[in-house]
């Protein structure tokens, strides 16, 4: 239903195939998907329904509830928001580059700030306009880069960074550090000018030396907003760096370069693919996940659990295909990393190298157009690798949505036949390695939706895994406080519940 | 939706006996977050660490860099004395959390042990704020010998 709708309503924008009809109609047939379209992307979350909490916060705000409780509705209904707004920005990542992407992220995920801020202010509460955003990078910088990088790094032995944006964004960090630091060290070592009765009035203490709960003073106010200005200038000249003068710098070169080496050990390393497959014009994204080294050490812990966990037999160095595909089911970093071209990927089966295009294919909802161009891969393999390689850079050029048109045409067909010999473990060997990156190309639309509903049981390892691993981190958080806090009777008990039912929310 | 829950902390952080520092400066933060903390930790896991970097990094820089002067500029429209004046904890915190993360960019590489110690770096800071004093946030942000009453209206 909706996925013709999609496919119907991007063939139509670009293609010739229309051109014969009227113009008013295509608008029409235009405007009626594009609305199609929003609905689908809007209510296909079942996070979505959070947004009910929405009115009832607006209404128990006027004093029907607690405060307590208008605060966690308010904060549930901005979830949804949130995860809307990063799954567009994600969306417009694929068809640009990973540097704008990001930055489109950061800047969607930053609005709410910058509402908060702003109703804030109006309210006068400058102290917690100040305290949230430094909050909010404290718990960007630290905590989700610090999260990211250990979950990474069990998997992955090391990753690369690109360490001419990482000098950049130092630089700007410094840059804000010193436009925040300077005004506290002006402060703190009582140097500012101060006009006489100013003074008199800031020193309430009566010491002769100003105390820093007295608020701001004219000269502070001065000096912050100078820096402000400076700091903007800033980021407007770091923004011009970014996706102006050195946006070579920041986009995809460095892993074209890399490319042909990989290229060459592909070759070497695996004959089979090498005959079945052009090599040209794979996307370059996954040459760097496929070269990084995989952590040997956490893959063995990973795999001792996962046996103690099934109560398998299999021996971990003689892998059968039955084997292979429990763990598949059970936990997906092992089997990942079986992914490695490192690993003897020769003997694996097909259906596990090809596993981030199964979890395309496998939530067809939430992604129809993109699983589409997966069924459509698997179905002409031969003729249309080297054009849907294509696809990402060149997505407007008309055969392509020709083909998706194709694919989606028998797409339902398609997709039960394929489910059906995923489960069974007879997936047809037409699939190779151009498919599997394809695929995982598209992953990350995916992950990021089919968090809220039921998934493929290899998805839901991965995400299981994730999402535990939050839980768990804010339960012991959770857990902490509550510790300290145990001469209060309750509160941190309704605490403990709100983050649990918070998180319980985004589990499948 | 933010307007309410800028209205309601100082009640809900009442009701809970949590300061609200703590409350602005980590659970705030948390909620409003989220989205890209899941999307950056399923980012890192598949190895693609421009966008995690991108996202996580580059939020940060956008905040001190746009959000915060911003918001001071809209003080100043506003008539408000928003200013970047931190207190002492809060710039060292700051400045250990810039200097932290120099070391991991400018290194070129990550792997668990940096994830670890950057986690270790927040939890400390988040325990440093738990122990922080009580402070009165609501604090009408006026310059102060605009309004010479502020003296008397303040706890």
């Amino acid at each position: 239903m909706f996925n013709r709708s999609m496919f119907s309503s991007t063939s139509t924008s670009s293609s010739t195939v229309y051109t014969n009809q009227p113009q008013w109609s295509i608008l029409l047939s235009n405007i009626q998907n594009d609305i199609l379209l929003s609905t689908n992307l809007i209510f296909k979350s079942k996070l979505t329904w959070l947004l009910i909490f929405g009115p009832v916060a607006l209404v128990g705000k006027t004093g029907i509830f607690g405060e307590s409780v208008c605060f966690i509705l308010a904060g549930l209904t901005l979830i949804p928001l949130a995860e809307r707004l990063s799954f567009v920005t994600e969306e417009v990542a694929l068809h640009t580059n990973q540097t704008i992407g990001a930055l489109l992220n950061a800047t969607f995920g930053n609005a709410p700030e910058l509402l908060i801020s702003g109703a804030a202010l109006q309210e006068g509460y400058y102290r917690v306009v100040q305290l949230t955003l430094l909050g909010s990078m404290l718990t960007n910088l630290l905590f989700v880069f610090g999260l990211s990088c250990f979950i990474g790094g069990l998997r992955y032995q090391v990753q690369k960074l690109r360490i001419v944006s990482g000098n950049a964004s130092i630089g700007m960090l410094m840059l804000a550090v010193a436009g925040l630091a300077l005004p506290a060290a002006l402060m703190l070592s009582d140097e500012m000018i101060m006009g006489t009765e100013e003074k008199e009035y800031i020193d309430k203490n009566g010491d002769g030396k100003s105390d820093i709960n007295d608020g701001p003073t004219f000269s502070m106010v001065g000096f912050s907003r100078f820096n402000a200005v400076i700091m903007i200038m800033g980021y407007l000249l770091y923004l011009l760096f970014q996706l102006g003068s050195h946006s070579d710098e920041f986009d995809d070169l460095e892993e074209e370069e890399e490319e042909d080496e990989t290229e060459m050990r592909t070759i070497g390393s695996d004959d089979e693919e090498a005959v079945t497959q052009p090599l040209q014009h794979r996307p370059v994204h996954k040459k760097r996940k496929k070269k990084a080294r995989k952590n040997k050490f956490c893959h063995r812990l990973f795999r001792g659990y996962a046996q103690n966990d099934e109560e398998s037999n299999n021996n971990s160095n003689t892998i059968n295909e039955r084997g292979q595909y429990q763990q598949l089911n059970k936990l997906s970093p092992i089997n990942e990393i079986e992914l490695s071209p490192h690993s003897t990927s020769q003997s694996l089966p097909d259906y596990i190298r090809n596993k981030p295009n199964d979890q395309g294919i496998g939530i067809p909802q939430c992604r129809s157009d993109l699983g589409g161009r997966n069924m459509k891969d698997n179905d002409n393999v031969s003729n249309a690798s080297s054009s849907s390689n294509h696809r990402r850079r060149v997505s407007n050029s008309s055969p392509n949505k020709r083909n998706q048109e194709e694919g989606s045409s028998d797409q339902e067909g398609l997709l039960l036949t394929t489910e059906q010999s995923i489960t069974n473990g007879r997936r047809p060997a037409a699939s190779n390695k151009s498919h599997c990156s394809d695929g995982s190309d598209e992953e990350p639309y995916i992950m990021s939706v089919d968090i809220t509903r039921e998934v493929e049981p290899e998805e839901e390892g991965t995400s299981l895994l994730l999402y535990s691993l939050a839980v768990i981190t804010f339960v012991i958080h959770i857990l902490i406080i509550c510790h300290f806090h145990s001469q209060s009777t309750c509160p941190s008990e309704r605490v403990y519940y709100g983050y649990l039912s918070l998180h319980c929310l985004y589990l499948p | 939706m933010s307007d309410i829950l800028v209205d309601t902390i100082d009640g809900f952080a009442y009701r809970m006996h949590i300061s609200e520092v703590f409350t602005s400066l980590v659970i705030l933060p948390y909620f409003s977050n989220i989205a890209e903390q899941v999307s950056a930790l399923i980012f890192a896991y598949r190895n693609e660490m421009d966008l995690c970097v991108g996202i996580t990094v580059g939020s940060a820089v956008q905040i001190a860099l746009f959000v915060l002067p911003g918001s001071v500029l809209i003080g100043w429209a506003m008539d408000r004395s928003m200013s970047l004046f931190f207190r002492g904890f809060e710039t060292a915190c700051l400045i250990f959390s810039v200097v932290s993360i120099a070391a991991v960019l400018q290194g070129g590489t990550t792997n668990w042990l940096v994830g670890a110690y950057l986690l270790g770096v927040y939890f400390i800071i988040a325990a440093g704020f738990w122990f922080h004093e009580l402070e009165n946030l609501s604090i009408d942000g006026e310059l102060v010998n605009l309004h010479e009453h502020h003296n008397h209206t303040r706890i």
